[in-house]
């Protein structure tokens, strides 16, 4: 017994140490185990996501749309379809106030258009698309899309409208000492995100000179975007619930053209969309 | 004495992997909750999107045709009701991100470009708490008038800026001949589309919402645009 509870010091350094590889395998494998449990509930979110785009959709569909959802397999008839939602769309568009975004992905152009003219147009460098918006019925999406999209909400690193406030001078001595040179320095890069009232986000991003591996002012927009979503996907998760998933469509758009978008496109104005 | 020093040299390189490891593992996860996890999220969604032609028997039946000539018409017809939109008229788009400006001929057939000044957004604030936003409306204008050697009436906001008092409404020194240029053409509401004699200033946004060309595009723009023509702005 008594030579049971005295150890000497090496013994008790092992054991310490021995418990130590013990805590640190553990907490690896902790960590390993939430992240698994993160990647399927989010996975299962986007998942269920689509089963319920379909689902709103086969509620409402007539009989005459099970014949045309059967020729959706074919891909002539599909790319019709395409076009003829994304011409309606622009169509719908012409009543935006006071300026509309299209945007083909098909042709990977971006336009934007007042009253049906294109007064702008810009080549989209780089397209993702997010897997779920091809787990939904082609059919469903093509009636989602034959109506322009509402914006709900944006977030970007630039402001809308570049207000400079300056109160009067008093005097013509202050008014000279006020007059400045307009600042017309580039003010960074450019990024912005719209969130759409159906849900679906557009992020766009300016075209980056930068070559360095990490681009950090990249990953300061998306971390600042993504930290309110990551905290309730973590709050339901913790819950045992799915969390809320909405998909996401990226463009990568040459230098002057994220600001010229962003600036042009009123808040909660509209913009059409054709998906290959 | 050396092996204590070894034994301290193996603790603190633990210690130090240690710590390394916690480091490696938090970033590691708020690299994945961040960056990882919406990327891959989706990867277990099927695709429904199978871009096959149809089998030659449904191709060739009667059904077939008559739903893909329908598409075809319809698609016609919509694209026609939107080329529409476009003016046979000449027409003038403005850029007011790039201070740019685009005159077109009929049916989106550049004529001229160049540069232009618009808005520059600053607020003004009076003493007396009135506010003016310098501006450039966006969306579609038409051209209201037409004016050659425009005289230029200032409004309150003119003195204000410059520090001096804000004279009667129909004072004199309200008018001021030249500095419009030898054109202007109004688009309503008090904007105008006219010369400047700050031509270092053309592709910079200084304006007070108003469109300010260089001499031999203001010329171009009076001689092309009518009254009724249309203006974009964005």
């Amino acid at each position: 017994m008594e030579k049971a509870e005295t150890q000497s010091p090496q013994e008790s350094r092992k054991k310490g140490s021995s418990k130590f590889k013990w805590v640190a395998i553990s907490l690896v494998f902790i960590v390993l185990l939430f992240v698994a449990y993160y990647y399927i509930m989010t996975a299962k979110a986007a998942k269920n996501w689509a089963a319920d785009f379909d689902a709103k959709y086969t509620e409402t569909i007539k009989q005459s749309d099970s014949a045309v959802m059967r020729l959706f397999t074919d891909s002539t008839f599909r790319a019709l379809q395409k076009k003829i939602a994304f011409t309606k769309a622009k169509l719908e568009l012409t009543k935006a106030d006071p300026i509309g975004l299209s945007i083909d992905l098909t042709d990977s152009i971006s336009r934007l258009e007042v009253n049906g003219v294109t007064v702008h147009s810009s080549q989209i460098k780089e397209i993702d698309i997010c897997q779920s918006l091809y787990g939904v019925e082609p059919y469903f999406l093509s009636l989602e899309l034959s109506k322009p999209l509402k914006i709900a909400s944006e977030v970007a690193t630039i402001p809308k409208e570049p207000i400079l406030v300056k109160t009067a001078p008093k005097d013509t001595i202050e008014a000279a000492k006020a007059a400045s040179v307009p600042d017309t320095a580039t003010t960074g890069p450019v990024y912005f995100e719209m969130t759409f009232e159906n849900g679906f986000r557009l992020l766009v991003l300016q075209e980056s000179d930068n070559k360095s591996f990490i681009n950090r002012d990249l990953m300061k927009f998306l971390y600042s975007i993504r930290a309110a979503r990551v905290r309730n996907n973590l709050k339901s998760i913790l819950k045992f619930k799915v969390p809320s998933y909405s998909p996401e469509i990226v463009l990568v758009v040459p230098g002057w053209e994220a600001k010229t978008i962003y600036r042009a496109v009123p808040e909660n104005g509209l913009v059409a969309l054709r998906i290959y | 004495m050396a092996s204590n020093k070894i034994k301290g040299l193996i603790k603190a390189v633990k210690i130090i992997l240690g710590i390394t490891g916690i480091i490696f593992l938090s970033v590691f996860v708020i690299w994945f909750l961040y960056f990882g996890a919406p990327v891959i999220q989706d990867s277990m969604v099927d695709s429904k999107e199978s871009g096959t032609k149809a089998p030659e028997e449904i191709t060739n039946s009667d059904l077939y045709k008559k739903t893909i000539t329908g598409a075809e018409k319809e698609l016609q017809k919509l694209q026609t009701s939107y080329s529409a939109l476009t003016p046979n008229q000449p027409f003038l788009v403005i850029n007011t991100v790039k201070n740019h400006f685009f005159l077109y001929k009929a049916k989106q057939e550049l004529f001229r470009e160049g540069f232009c000044s618009s808005g520059s957004y600053v607020q003004l604030i009076s003493n007396d708490d009135r506010e003016w936003i310098f501006k450039t409306p966006k969306g579609m204008r038409t051209v209201k008038g037409k004016t050659r050697a425009p005289v230029w009436r200032k409004p309150d906001w003119a003195f204000i800026e410059e520090g001096l008092p804000v004279p009667s409404a129909d004072h004199h020194s309200r008018y001021e001949a030249g500095v419009l240029g030898d054109y202007a053409l109004s688009l309503g509401d008090g904007y105008l589309i006219h010369g400047t004699i700050y031509k270092r200033y053309l592709g910079m946004p200084v304006t007070h919402g108003c469109v300010r060309l260089a001499d031999d595009d203001l010329e171009a723009v009076y001689n092309t645009l009518n009254i009724g023509s249309k203006v974009y702005i964005y």
